[in-house]
């Protein structure tokens, strides 16, 4: 599986959503998205790529595309 | 001893923090979430409370202080009950720069953590007002793993209404299940990847 299979596994899972709509997601632009939402995803791509996430990136974690950015800085490229 | 969660310290309430509560204690959206009733407070209201705060075995309220964000909120474990092990447990954040992004969520898990492992409670009880779904569907969902106990009609009375008290709860069982379950615990230092690519 790929790092972006993970990523995007992380986001359907946690939210029931499929692949294609996946570049549009960003914080609550779905119902699913709300900060319980945002804390599952959070710890569901922790898990997936066995990270802990620092305190301003899970705060600033708002949108699909710039959570891949985000990630980046921990190693993980797409 | 300050207590660790995987994004925060829970530490103890400094002077220096009272300008801070004294703002949020006068903020009516903070306080329209909260069950307790808070009169317009001054800074020497506080200064009284912050006193009596250090002689109080029964009340134990927390700073959460997030690593590079700073003060944002408190968490508390009260009427703490020393012979059937139980307390209550609330939480208020302050900041609205954090909220919503799961930190309150960590200042519960170290709050639970310490309950459970260090003083060795048998359970927790809390308690919210039936409006506040967020704090609900915070408390009570896999996640968090507390439990609904039980409703009291027409508790609080806001904004003309009256509105129903939720009683929630977890016990020290339950949150050793949750964090088998989640492994929450397992990774506590931010940026440790062990995925090389």
């Amino acid at each position: 599986m790929t790092n972006l299979d993970k990523y995007n596994q992380a986001f359907m899972e946690t939210f029931g959503v499929t692949e294609a709509a996946l570049p549009e997601l960003t914080y609550q632009s779905l119902a699913e998205w709300d900060s319980i939402g945002h804390m599952r995803l959070m710890v569901a791509i922790e898990g997936s790529f066995s990270i802990m996430l620092e305190t301003e990136d899970l705060i600033g974690f708002s949108s699909y595309d710039q959570g891949k950015e985000l990630l980046k800085k921990y190693g993980i490229e797409f | 001893m300050n207590i660790q969660g995987k994004r925060l310290i829970l530490r103890a309430i400094e002077e220096s923090d009272l300008a801070l509560l004294r703002e949020w204690a006068n903020d009516p959206v903070i306080q329209d979430g909260i069950g307790e009733l808070h009169f317009p407070s001054s800074i020497d209201f506080h200064k009284t409370w912050f006193q009596n705060l250090k002689s109080d075995v029964l009340n134990q309220r927390f700073a959460i202080d997030v690593q590079k964000v700073g003060f944002i909120g408190t968490s508390s474990l009260m009427n703490i009950d020393w012979r059937n092990s139980h307390a209550w447990h609330g939480i208020m954040i302050g900041s609205p720069a954090v909220r919503g992004r799961g930190i309150g969520f960590d200042a519960v898990m170290a709050t639970m953590r310490y309950a459970f492992e260090e003083l060795n409670l048998e359970r927790l009880d809390g308690a919210m007002i039936e409006y506040n779904q967020e704090s609900y569907k915070l408390y009570c969902s896999d996640v968090l793993g507390w439990k609904e106990c039980g409703r009291r009609k027409n508790y609080f009375f806001r904004k003309g209404h009256y509105w129903d008290q939720i009683l929630t709860g977890i016990t020290q069982q339950e949150y050793l299940d949750l964090i088998g379950r989640t492994q929450y615990w397992s990774f506590e230092k931010p940026g440790v990847c062990h995925n090389k690519l």
